[in-house]
């Protein structure tokens, strides 16, 4: 649990309420962003009282080599929804994708941000490419290097959401046609940023990490590679998490697409799930409040690990995986060591039914020889 | 004189336009998409099982669309045929990707190109409440909620912090709404930003999230039924997709398609500007259990709605004359070979060289002819295929702006029937519904077609091609599978047609085309400009996309400062 400064006041207090909103819905939207932060609910005043009586966080969003879907995921945002968030928490002063201004006049607002001094947060969304002088992204002329040089060195600090904005994602895939990377392989020494990976990048994340620099004026705390620890401390793969995790447990797997065990909610390992190599809090936060996409009865792709496009695929071949495997390709980030009985169990289960690794080098010429179908099913106890 | 706007901003993606302006009007127009990321190539050598994991993510606005695609693409190149339930959820979550996609692009998108915020600020709240009043049944009508409407946005300017609302170009001359249309439509442009995250819970339960559901499988659906199983799609599932079905279809008849009916109305001297090349392609999608499309493929010439065209894919081909390709004859996807060559100023530019190559984004035609897709394009072939709800549909939307059908084709019509498309949708969810849940009642569970899921079980070479209708219009994946990887993948997007640079014959791209005409009325505020390639709702990180994804081949880029 990180270090945090005592509320104020752990009683309700008097709450200057952003217009138009309830205090029913505001104080509903700042407890789930209190355990969105994984904070104790005692601290949901705190987090209200800084979100209602703060200036509105100025924020520079800046789109690169993206597909908009973090933008998406952040207005599916929790509950009183987006439209009080861009109105009462932060200052979208800068948005391609949302702001009203086109043109010279988009830039001059970005400009205006960055002449005035001012404190701003940036956000980074997409891969940067850097091949060829960067001419595979460019914007009013510019390419998205320069851009995003210029505008981190003057923010607060950046939050690069999504996997391509943290390490290139999707674009920086084998065989990387244009040289994309994420923010910190485009800006060499950046210090303060942090990394939101995700593909998307959960859009209750992306506002709790806002939120909690509004109430706290510094940073989550972050694992060494800049994630948050509220959403990337814990390796999905464990019980009382993964919903299906006890079913590994009894030794009971989906085998084919909409066999008995896929219709029971069995565990997907077999059918290329990465759940025992993920780490991520979708297990915790569902998506749009409703699931996640093992709850749905797809496999996890791991979409939150350093290169997951290369490390993970193909998707739906399974595989022995441990979790330091699964780090160790990535040139930019480490999984946390946490360690629990679980990983002990499924490192076991692992090695039982595996004969062969995959590497991400070898992942894609070998599949055409590789089935999902693994050996024998061996039950891991428990 | 020459104007640029970079970025078009409310798009996604990003893209430039070059516009020469004479005498108040643009008289010629350049499209220029300024980003390339090269997916098509990072899909050579890998399993075509996950083809669809990649390309989804070519748009995370139309999330899905290309996941359909794609999947649609290896089906059809293994000879798979997906169960009745796998159909049913797919054009669900299609429907849904529609609604979406066309409400956000009204309000969020579109919408401060015709609404003036400042101008609300000086409407009578009471004068609201009955413009709504007048527009439909929608209860939010009062003038008690238009007054704390109009004190929200009072406050939010007061604050001096203008966010996403600062350098607009409120005041410009062509906001013609009455402040009372502009305080209506702010109010729905705030609500519509709560509204679209409650109803896309659907994609939360068919596809796991969205952005970028999770559940599509060659071969069916990763999502197991079980009528009474807890952990599968269960008849409580269903019971909740038929609430916000229902949620969906309120908003859309009560909110979405009156507040469009009034916007052309208030707008009609724009039903003849932006009119575009009058070529339309349709590939036809929403198949129902007869394999029959509910929007049915076609092509249409010169501004008709009579003489129905059958569609023939293999008469695509792609240009490359004025892009930043190495030089190649027009080929067909299937065969297309293209190398990147960046022959563009060296960053960064104040202009492109418009005479020469300008664009990252290829361009599609059909029989050598340019061609719009999109919204207008598949409500016109349904009209013209004597479809009878898009006949009615059509007619009234006519009758209620009262222009001719020859109206539709302009920046208003590709609006309009918009929204019409949406209606007819959102009419769809509970028949579909109902579909899932007759055959979860009598047992009918399957929900893939495993006899094809192993490689081995396939040919040693393959080739496929997958169409479908994305919201912005036609989409194709066609792929070729050696020895159980790809060899070689290719997509066509319905923005690269819209938004396609000249060909080699010096044909404009569709809206490069739509955009002539168009009258400015201040070169340094085109708004006018926006409104036009608005119209089309761009899309631009589908439509730059490689190209050779040959295994092995050369990705080389050349720089020519």
């Amino acid at each position: 649990m990180p270090t945090i400064p005592p509320a104020e006041n752990s009683r309700t207090v008097d709450l200057p309420l952003p217009h138009g909103v309830s205090r029913r819905a505001f104080l509903g939207f700042c407890s789930a962003v209190t355990a969105a932060l994984a904070l104790p609910e005692a601290m949901t005043p705190r987090i209200a009282h800084a979100v209602a009586s703060a200036p509105r966080l100025p924020v520079v969003w800046l789109a690169t080599q993206d597909c908009t879907a973090d933008t998406e995921s952040f207005l599916r945002s929790v509950d009183p929804g987006v439209g009080s968030l861009l109105f009462d928490v932060i200052s979208l002063d800068y948005h391609e994708t949302l702001m009203a201004a086109a043109g010279a006049r988009a830039e001059s607002s970005l400009d205006d941000v960055l002449a005035s001094g001012q404190d701003f947060v940036c956000v980074v969304e997409g891969s940067i490419p850097l091949a060829d002088g960067g001419v595979h992204c460019t914007i009013g002329g510019r390419t998205a290097v320069s851009i995003v040089q210029e505008v981190t060195a003057k923010a607060l600090f950046t939050m690069a959401v999504g996997s391509c904005a943290t390490d290139g994602g999707i674009a920086a895939a084998r065989p990387n046609p244009t040289g994309a990377t994420g923010v910190a392989g485009a800006v060499p020494g950046i210090t303060n940023l942090v990394n939101l990976p995700g593909c998307p990048a959960n859009g209750v994340n992306i506002t709790a990490a806002l939120v909690y620099y509004l109430t706290f004026r510094e940073l989550p705390p972050l694992d060494a590679a800049g994630r948050p620890l509220f959403a990337y401390e814990q390796r999905i793969h464990g019980s009382g998490r993964c919903e299906r995790y006890p079913f590994l447990q009894a030794g009971q797997t989906v085998e084919a697409w909409g066999d008995e065990g896929h219709r029971n909610g069995w565990c997907l390992v077999h059918m290329g799930c990465r759940g025992p190599s993920t780490y991520a809090n979708c297990y915790q936060r569902n998506w749009n409040e409703t699931t996640w996409p093992i709850g749905a009865g797809a496999p996890c792709i791991g979409c939150t690990s350093p290169r997951f496009w290369d490390v993970n695929s193909p998707f739906y071949v399974y595989r022995q995986r441990t979790t330091t495997s699964a780090t160790s390709t990535s040139p930019s980030g480490d999984q946390p060591t946490t360690t629990s009985a679980d990983d002990a169990t499924t490192t076991t289960a692992a090695t039982t039914t595996a004969a062969t690794t995959t590497t991400a080098a070898t992942a894609a010429t070998t599949t055409a020889t590789t089935t999902t179908v693994p050996p024998t099913v061996t039950s891991t106890g428990s | 004189m020459k104007i640029v706007v970079d970025p078009i901003t409310r798009i996604e993606g990003h893209l430039r336009i070059e516009a020469e302006i004479s005498s108040g009007r643009v008289t010629d127009a350049w499209s220029s998409s300024p980003m390339f990321r090269g997916i098509e190539t990072v899909l050579a050598g890998r399993d075509p099982r996950d083809a669809w994991v990649f390309t989804q993510r070519i748009c995370g606005v139309c999330t899905t669309v290309s996941a359909l695609a794609s999947v649609r693409a290896v089906e059809n190149a293994l000879g798979i045929t997906i169960p009745d339930n796998a159909r049913i959820i797919r054009n669900l979550m299609e429907a849904t990707q529609y609604v979406h996609d066309h409400v956000v692009h009204l309000y969020h998108l579109h919408g401060p190109d015709w609404i003036d915020l400042t101008s609300a600020l000086t409407a009578d709240p009471a004068a609201a409440s009955r413009l709504q009043r007048s527009l439909s049944g929608w209860t939010n009508n009062s003038p008690e909620y238009f007054a704390t409407v109009k004190a929200k946005l009072q406050a939010f300017v007061d604050s001096g912090q203008l966010g996403l609302f600062a350098n607009a170009y409120w005041g410009h001359p062509a906001y013609t709404l009455s402040p009372e249309s502009n305080l209506v439509l702010m109010a729905h442009y705030l609500e519509a930003l709560d509204w679209q995250r409650e109803f896309v819970k659907i994609h939360a339960i068919l596809g796991g999230k969205n952005p970028h559901p999770q559940t599509y499988l060659v071969g069916g659906m990763a999502t197991a039924l079980d009528p009474a199983g807890a952990n599968a799609l269960n008849d409580t599932s269903v019971a909740m997709l038929r609430v916000l079905a229902k949620q969906i279809r309120t908003f859309v008849e009560q909110v979405y398609v009156p507040d469009l009916l009034h916007l052309g109305r208030e707008y009609r001297p724009w039903t003849s500007v932006g009119r575009g090349p009058g070529n339309l392609l349709c590939y036809g999608d929403f198949p129902g259990r007869d394999g029959r499309p509910l929007m049915p493929s076609g092509v249409l010439r010169g501004r008709s709605l009579n003489r129905l065209e059958a569609l023939d894919q293999r008469r695509i081909t792609e240009d490359v004359t004025r892009s930043w390709y190495a030089q190649g004859d027009p080929l067909h996807p299937s065969v297309g070979v293209t190398e990147p060559v960046y022959t563009g100023p060296t960053p960064p530019y104040d202009a492109l060289d418009t005479a020469a190559r300008y664009s990252w984004s290829k361009a599609p035609r059909y029989g050598n002819a340019v061609m719009e897709v999109g919204p207008l394009a598949r409500m016109a072939v349904a009209y013209a295929a004597r479809v009878p709800r898009a006949r009615q549909l059509v007619d009234g939307a006519l009758r209620s702006l009262r222009i001719p059908a020859s109206g539709l084709f302009s920046t208003v019509g590709r609006m309009v029937t918009r929204a019409l498309e949406t209606q007819w949708l959102a009419e769809q969810l509970g028949g579909w519904l109902d579909e899932l849940a007759g055959n979860m009642a009598a047992g009918d569970l399957a929900v893939t077609d495993n006899a094809k899921w192993l490689p081995a079980s396939w040919p040693a070479t393959a080739t496929g091609f997958g169409l479908t209708e994305a919201p912005r219009g036609a989409l194709g994946h066609w792929v070729s599978i050696e020895n159980g990887t790809i060899s070689r993948y290719q997509i066509v997007i319905p923005s690269t047609w819209n938004g396609s640079p000249r060909d080699g014959a010096g044909r404009r791209g569709a809206w490069e085309h739509a955009l002539v005409g168009t009258p400015v009325a201040d070169a340094s505020r085109p708004l006018e400009v926006l409104r036009v390639v608005h119209s089309f709702d761009p899309c631009m990180a589908c439509a730059v996309h490689v190209v050779d994804a040959e295994s092995g081949a050369s990705t080389e880029i050349t720089v020519v400062p």
